[in-house]
């Protein structure tokens, strides 16, 4: 292998691997503040997409404008879903399992809107960083490579410092350590856990925005996309913010290396696989994640 | 009138076994017919779920997967290599058992959603296995000519009823037996059970095979009444509604799963009249049903079976 | 012989030794105390024995074999039962069942066996109906049989921890805390149970915070802290110690 296709590797692998660590991060950040697991993050995704796609390409919104509205509209959308479905289970203390089944009921039924909305053909639009390869040192590499790059960085700084730096990030973060000492201190509980809710579905919306470029809009595509992100929250370590970004980025990596030095037709198995066996090797991921029982 | 009534309770599955054996003899449209086969049919995968996750407390997303490893299985031995069904019919289950048997493996190690994402990834496995296994399973064009286990199609649903009414007495034996009360230890307390003499690894092993058996066969049947297996019969929004039929019917009651996988399958049958919005209708019932589980649970049928159960629990263990 | 011997046992956890060199032994026949301050490591002894934790050194002699490599159910089988300092009952099961569960190993029925109903499970579903019911006389829970455990008090769900570890038959019984949490009634109570489970022939090792119980029951008691041994003898012997006194009182005992 050449060092142009070698790079060239690196940066496809990278990107989806970014695309994969918004959304296990979006889990994670679910996960650290109820102790759920969302099981709808790569349908969440998908809608992001769609409605991207209605604003940009059908409504012909300025791709900034579209890409606000977007994650504005995805936002209040997860924040209303905390507030009206998850966070009254929460309350009214159900069988965690039952509520875990909630977010795959969900799933089912964003699949199934989006179908009725915007029917089963795939979709694409214009890539909006342009489609044509830039030529750097020999190494043909897309635009939007690079755009994706600054997008998610920036992204995760302000990320970061809306949790370690602002009063609302901070209580977020209370209640994701210790809940019952943050509702003592006067934090409200369930708005923070909406809260919560709201980035998360914002961080979907953003990744199904950021994947518009690299594969068509299907339906179904938050299927396959979201045991990704499973693999990378998981084996970065659940609920950590770092392990989510090392996580997906290891698994955008390892995928695009597989598909090109081995097969293509069984990438998604090889990822499957590494995931089960890091499961069953190191359960509690690269960062932390201790799910052992105390007696 | 009460008396009759705790007799109709007591007795539930035989009612519902008789009701449901009048279905062939009062004749009803082929389609409606074929839908209350599929019903059945979907009732064992779910009681294979009842058994896992209603007793067992462990939660899998892969059964599509084993579903259809147990289609293929019979379809691609009669279809390729004309074995006899009834033979293929006998292997389907086996085979799919040894491989929920290997996910039921990480359950040693892992529980909640580490499980339940593998169990997703191990779904996945096997439907991208069979989209990409051409020469042996038709890949994504499906394979057809699937011939059925009996041509009769009355005959055939007898056939069916005869397996649910035997699975579901088995069932229900063996959750008040020493190895259904291990499995429900597990559930709530491994720790408890495991210092109680209970081979917890066994156990789990024991309920991922129990449970991929019944899938397996539930698989074989599926493929015996469609005649044509095609992958995407087989994806997690699949293994998503059947356990969802699970919760519906109250987790761990065997008539509850019988009942809820007669009602969701027809469910989008019933909703026809709405065309192509009622995928969406259906599903949203579904989190509506999830979302009031707890106050349905005061009124809802699946509590009634539920009483019903710990009455029988008390039977075995002799009573008053 | 002892019954139950632990030699230099050790269990670390990080950088922590919870339990250090520790050596036990509980003979056949006696009721043995086990206390020390809170965070001694009592528990975790106990964890150890039962094979819940591995231990990092030492040995755990039981009945003659060494049992510290066997795992929890297994070690189960070779006759330990226990109870647990926050019990640890099926809450949604009832009573009769969460009885039946110390059953467990004695129960013979196979799946096959269970699926036909045949008479072989009938008449084992018979015997051991006798035996729970036995059980439940000797903690007094009869009449609650068929009640849902979690709605029962808290001192009956401690009772009901021990009926299940006895119907086990086990030789050595340990007790994690038995008497706290309980009042003064459901105490002596409980020290009427005890004395009637080593009438039967089942040997004691119990962990208690509450005096009068560990002095009215036990032949020999053991005193930790820190996990390493500091005292054993009866319970008047130890009590004079100037180590135990110490330790217990945070000063040195001039008396």
């Amino acid at each position: 292998m050449s060092l142009a296709t070698l790079i060239q590797l690196i940066f496809q692998g990278l990107n989806m691997g970014l695309i994969y660590a918004l959304a296990a991060l979006g889990i994670s950040l679910i996960w650290n503040a109820s102790g759920l697991f969302n099981f709808s993050q790569g349908d969440l995704l998908t809608i992001g997409g769609y409605i991207m796609l209605t604003f940009f390409s059908f409504l012909s919104l300025p791709y900034p404008v579209a890409f606000l509205i977007t994650i504005v509209i995805m936002g209040i959308a997860g924040y209303l879903l905390s507030k009206g479905y998850f966070y009254p289970m929460f309350q009214q203390n159900f069988n965690p399992q039952i509520i875990l089944i909630g977010t795959v009921a969900l799933s089912v039924f964003i699949r199934n809107s989006v179908l009725l909305t915007w029917g089963p053909n795939a979709k694409t639009y214009t890539n909006p960083f342009g489609s044509k390869p830039l030529a750097l040192f020999g190494v043909n590499l897309m635009p939007h490579y690079f755009w994706n790059i600054v997008i998610v960085a920036v992204l995760v700084l302000a990320l970061q410092m809306f949790l370690k730096g602002t009063v609302i990030g901070i209580a977020m973060r209370a209640v994701a350590q210790k809940p019952v000492a943050a509702s003592l201190m006067g934090v409200k509980v369930g708005q923070m856990i909406s809260l919560t809710f709201l980035l998360s579905t914002g961080l979907a919306a953003i990744s199904g925005i950021l994947i518009a470029p690299i594969i068509p809009l299907t339906p179904e595509m938050g299927g396959l996309l979201a045991i990704k992100a499973f693999a990378a929250a998981l084996i970065g370590g659940l609920g950590s913010f770092g392990g989510a970004l090392v996580g997906g980025i290891i698994i955008g990596i390892a995928e695009v290396f597989f598909a090109t030095l081995v097969t293509s037709t069984y990438k998604d198995v090889f990822i499957f696989a590494v995931l089960i066996a890091f499961l069953m090797i190191r359960p509690g991921g690269i960062f932390r994640a201790d799910i052992s029982e105390k007696v | 009138m009460g008396k009759i009534f705790d007799t109709i309770k007591n007795n539930i599955l035989i009612v519902i076994a008789l009701l449901l054996a009048l279905i062939p003899v009062i004749g009803v449209p082929s389609y409606q017919f074929y839908i209350i086969e599929r019903g059945l049919q979907n009732a064992i995968i779910v009681i294979s779920l009842v058994i896992l996750l209603g007793y067992t407390g462990q939660l899998s997303l892969g059964h599509a997967g084993l579903l259809a490893t147990g289609a293929y299985t019979y379809g691609i031995l009669v279809v390729s290599y004309n074995v006899n069904p009834w033979i293929a019919f006998l292997i389907a289950p086996i085979f799919t058992a040894l491989i929920g048997a290997l996910l039921g493996i990480p359950s040693f190690k892992l529980t909640g959603p580490f499980l339940v994402v593998t169990t997703i990834a191990l779904g996945e496995i096997v439907r991208i296995l069979i989209l990409n296994w051409e020469k042996l399973t038709g890949g994504p064009y499906g394979l057809t000519g699937i011939t059925s286990i009996i041509s009769n199609s009355k005959l055939m649903f007898y056939l069916i009823l005869i397996i649910v009414y035997f699975i579901s007495v088995a069932t229900s034996r063996l959750s008040v037996s020493k190895i259904g009360l291990a499995f429900k230890a597990i559930k709530e307390d491994e720790v408890a059970a495991e210092v109680m003499g209970v081979d917890v690894k066994r156990y789990k092993l024991l309920a991922f095979t129990i449970s991929s058996f019944l899938a397996g066969l539930s698989g074989a049947i599926f493929a015996s009444l469609t005649g044509y297996l095609n992958p995407d019969s087989f994806t997690f929004a699949d293994s998503a509604t059947f356990l969802l039929m699970t919760v519906l019917g109250g987790m761990s009651s065997v008539p509850g799963a019988i009942l809820s996988s007669l009602a969701v399958t027809a469910l989008p049958e019933i909703l026809r009249f709405m065309a192509r919005s009622r995928m969406v209708i259906y599903s949203l019932v579904l989190l509506l049903i999830i979302r009031y589980s707890k106050q349905l649970s005061s009124v809802k049928i699946s509590k009634f079976f539920l009483k019903k159960k710990n009455k029988e629990d008390l039977v075995v263990g002799g009573g008053e | 012989m002892a019954l139950l011997e632990t030699i230099g046992l050790v269990k670390r956890f990080g950088g922590l030794t919870a339990v250090d060199h520790l050596d036990l032994q509980v003979n056949e026949g006696e009721i043995c105390g086990l206390i020390g301050p809170n965070g001694s490591g009592k528990t975790t002894v106990l964890n150890v024995i039962t094979g819940i934790y591995k231990n990092d050194g030492g040995k755990v002699i039981f009945n003659g074999k060494e049992i510290h490599i066997l795992t929890p159910h297994e070690i189960c089988e070779h006759g330990i039962a226990r109870t647990f300092q926050n019990i640890r009952v099926l809450g949604s099961q009832t009573v009769y069942d969460n009885v039946r569960l110390g059953l467990h190993i004695q129960t013979k029925s196979d799946l096959f066996n269970i699926i036909f109903n045949t008479k072989q499970v009938r008449e084992e579903n018979e015997r051991i109906r006798k035996i729970i019911e036995e059980a439940l006389d000797i903690v007094g829970l009869r009449k609650e049989k068929n009640e849902i455990t979690k709605n029962l008090p808290y001192g009956k769900q401690k009772v009901l921890e021990i009926a299940r570890a006895i119907v086990a038959k086990p030789k050595l019984l340990l007790l994690d805390e038995p008497a706290a949490g309980l009042n003064t009634a459901e105490t002596e109570n409980l020290m009427e149970i005890v004395r009637n489970i080593r009438k039967r022939g089942i040997s004691i090792l119990l962990i208690e915070h509450e005096m009068a119980f560990v002095g009215g029951l036990t032949d020999k008691v053991y005193v930790i802290n820190y996990g390493k041994k500091i005292a054993e003898g009866t319970f008047n012997e130890i009590k004079k110690n100037p180590s135990v006194i110490q330790v217990y009182l945070g000063t040195k005992g001039d008396e």
